[in-house]
C-alpha cells in the first residue's frame, strides 16, 4: 500500500471541495490514481490538469511513489 | 552625479553594465490588466528601454480593484493607451508603445520577432497558446502567469530549449464544466504579487542573473502563503508540432459560461471561422464575403452549419447573436457570438482585410 498526500490547486480544489487529502492506494501508476480520482470526483473529467509527484510533473505511466501528488490545472485569469 | 538607477548600479549583479542591458531591452507585454499593471510598473521603473503594450480592451469599473495603473476617470479609455500615458509619467527616459489590438494570428509573429522577451499577462487560453506558438516559431522566451481566485502560477517558457507551455498543458482545456467568470472573484493583491514575479523573471533574464523559472512552475497560494515549485521537463514533440505547423492557429477554449461572447478583435483572431449573420432577412446585409452566411435566429433550428469550422454569430447589437451561439452550442457546434454592434464589427473586419491585402 502507498500512502499518498494529494494537493489540489485552483479549480481542482473547488471540484473536490478540499485543498488536500491523504489516500491509500495499492501499487500502481499515476494513471491508476487518476482513475480512482475520477470515480470519486466525476466532475474532474471535464477539467484539464497535470499531476506532479513529489514536485515533479509526471505522466500517466509513472509508477506511484510514497509522498505527495499535486493536481495542477491551468489558470486562465490575468 | 546621482542616477535614477543608482540603487541598481550599486547592486552586485546589475551595475552600470546591467543597467545598460535593461535600457537596450525590448519587452512585449500582452495584456494590461491585473498582471500587466504591476509587471509594467516595475519594468518601467527598472528602465527597460522599450516596452510595447498590447491590449484591445477598455478600462471598466470592476477592473479598478486590481488594475492599479487606472483610476475612476480612466473608465472607457483604452487600457494600452492609458497605461502608456501613466508609465511615461513614471519614467520619461524609456519608450512605451501602446497597441489597442489583441495578440492574434495576424500580428503575433511580427510582435514577437520585434521584441527580446514576451510577458503573458492575458486572461484567456486562446491568447496564451498563440503566445506560446509565436514564441516557439520566433525562438523567443516568454514569461507565463495565470491567476485563479487566491492562487497564481508563474513560469518561463521556451528559454534556451527549455519546456514550453504545451509541455505543461498540451492544448486548451475542453471547456466542459464552465464556471461563470463574472462571478469568480480574484484577490486584487494576488495579481500584484504574481505580476511582480513576472517582472522579476523578465529583469533576471535581461541581466542574465539568478535562476529563472525555466523548467519549473511556481504556484503561489495567497491565503496560505504556500509556494510550490514543480519541475517540468521539455516534451520535444510539443515543440516540434508547433514548428511543423509553421504558422499561428487560434484555438478557442471557453473558460467560463460567457466566454463564447467575444469582442470583435477576439472574434477576428479566430482563423477559418464561418461568420453567421442571424438578423432577419429584411435587415440590410452589412458584412460580405465567402465566409459570411445568413440565417435568421427564429429559423436557426433548420440550419446546419458546415462541420469542423468555428461559427461566429453576429447581429445588430449582439443580443440575438448570443442566443444563437448558445443554441448552436447546445447542438454541439463550436459557436461564438460577437458581443458588439454590427458597425463596429464591420469596421474592424475591413481594417483586418485591408491589413491582410497590404501585407
Amino acid at each position: 500500500m502507498k500512502e499518498i498526500k494529494l494537493l489540489y490547486f485552483g479549480l481542482i480544489a473547488e471540484l473536490t471541495g478540499k485543498e488536500e487529502e491523504t489516500i491509500r492506494l495499492e501499487e500502481g501508476t499515476i494513471g491508476d490514481l487518476e482513475r480512482r480520482l475520477l470515480e470519486q470526483y466525476p466532475d474532474l473529467a471535464s477539467s484539464s490538469y497535470r499531476f506532479a509527484q513529489n514536485l515533479e510533473l509526471v505522466t500517466a505511466d509513472t509508477p506511484l511513489a510514497d509522498g505527495e501528488v499535486a493536481v495542477l490545472p491551468p489558470f486562465a485569469g490575468g | 552625479m546621482e542616477s535614477r538607477y543608482q540603487r541598481h548600479i550599486n547592486l552586485a549583479g546589475v551595475g552600470t553594465a546591467g543597467q545598460r542591458r535593461l535600457s537596450r531591452a525590448r519587452v512585449l507585454v500582452v495584456g494590461a490588466g491585473g498582471l500587466g499593471c504591476p509587471a509594467l510598473q516595475y519594468l518601467t521603473a527598472a528602465g527597460v528601454g522599450h516596452i510595447t503594450i498590447v491590449d484591445p480592451d477598455k478600462v471598466s469599473l470592476s477592473n479598478l480593484q486590481r488594475q492599479v495603473l487606472y483610476g475612476t476617470g480612466d473608465i472607457g479609455t483604452y487600457k494600452a493607451e492609458t497605461a502608456a500615458r501613466v508609465l511615461r509619467h513614471l519614467n520619461d527616459t524609456i519608450k512605451v508603445v501602446p497597441r489597442t489590438e489583441a495578440f492574434s494570428e495576424a500580428n503575433g509573429i511580427a510582435l514577437c520577432r520585434d521584441h527580446d522577451i514576451i510577458v503573458d499577462c492575458t486572461d484567456n487560453y486562446t491568447a496564451r497558446y498563440l503566445i506560446n506558438d509565436a514564441c516557439v516559431l520566433t525562438d523567443k522566451p516568454w514569461v507565463y502567469a495565470g491567476i485563479y481566485q487566491y492562487e497564481g502560477q508563474v513560469a518561463v517558457f521556451n528559454h534556451d530549449n527549455g519546456p514550453t507551455y504545451r509541455c505543461l498543458f498540451p492544448s486548451p482545456p475542453p471547456g466542459g464544466k464552465l464556471t461563470n467568470c463574472t462571478q469568480t472573484g480574484v484577490l486584487g493583491v494576488l495579481a500584484g504579487i504574481i505580476g511582480s514575479l513576472q517582472a522579476n523573471e523578465v529583469i533576471k533574464w535581461i541581466l542574465g542573473i539568478g535562476d529563472l523559472l525555466s523548467g519549473r512552475v511556481a504556484c503561489y497560494h495567497s491565503r496560505t502563503n504556500r509556494l510550490t515549485v514543480m519541475r517540468l521537463v521539455p516534451d520535444d514533440t510539443a515543440r516540434d508540432r508547433v514548428r511543423q505547423r509553421g504558422c499561428l492557429v487560434a484555438e478557442v477554449s471557453p473558460t467560463c459560461a460567457a466566454d463564447y461572447l467575444l469582442s470583435p478583435d477576439r472574434a477576428l483572431a479566430i482563423g477559418n471561422a464561418l461568420w453567421l449573420d442571424v438578423r432577419r432577412p429584411d435587415e440590410r446585409p452589412l458584412l460580405t464575403g465567402d465566409d459570411v452566411h445568413r440565417h435568421a435566429l427564429d429559423e436557426l433550428d433548420q440550419y446546419t452549419p458546415p462541420a469542423g469550422r468555428p461559427i461566429i454569430t453576429f447581429c445588430r447589437s449582439g443580443r440575438r447573436a448570443a442566443t444563437a451561439a448558445s443554441l448552436l452550442r447546445a447542438r454541439g457546434f463550436n459557436a461564438y457570438a460577437v458581443d458588439a454592434d454590427i458597425f463596429d464589427i464591420m469596421t474592424r473586419r475591413r481594417a483586418q482585410q485591408n491589413q491582410a491585402e497590404n501585407a
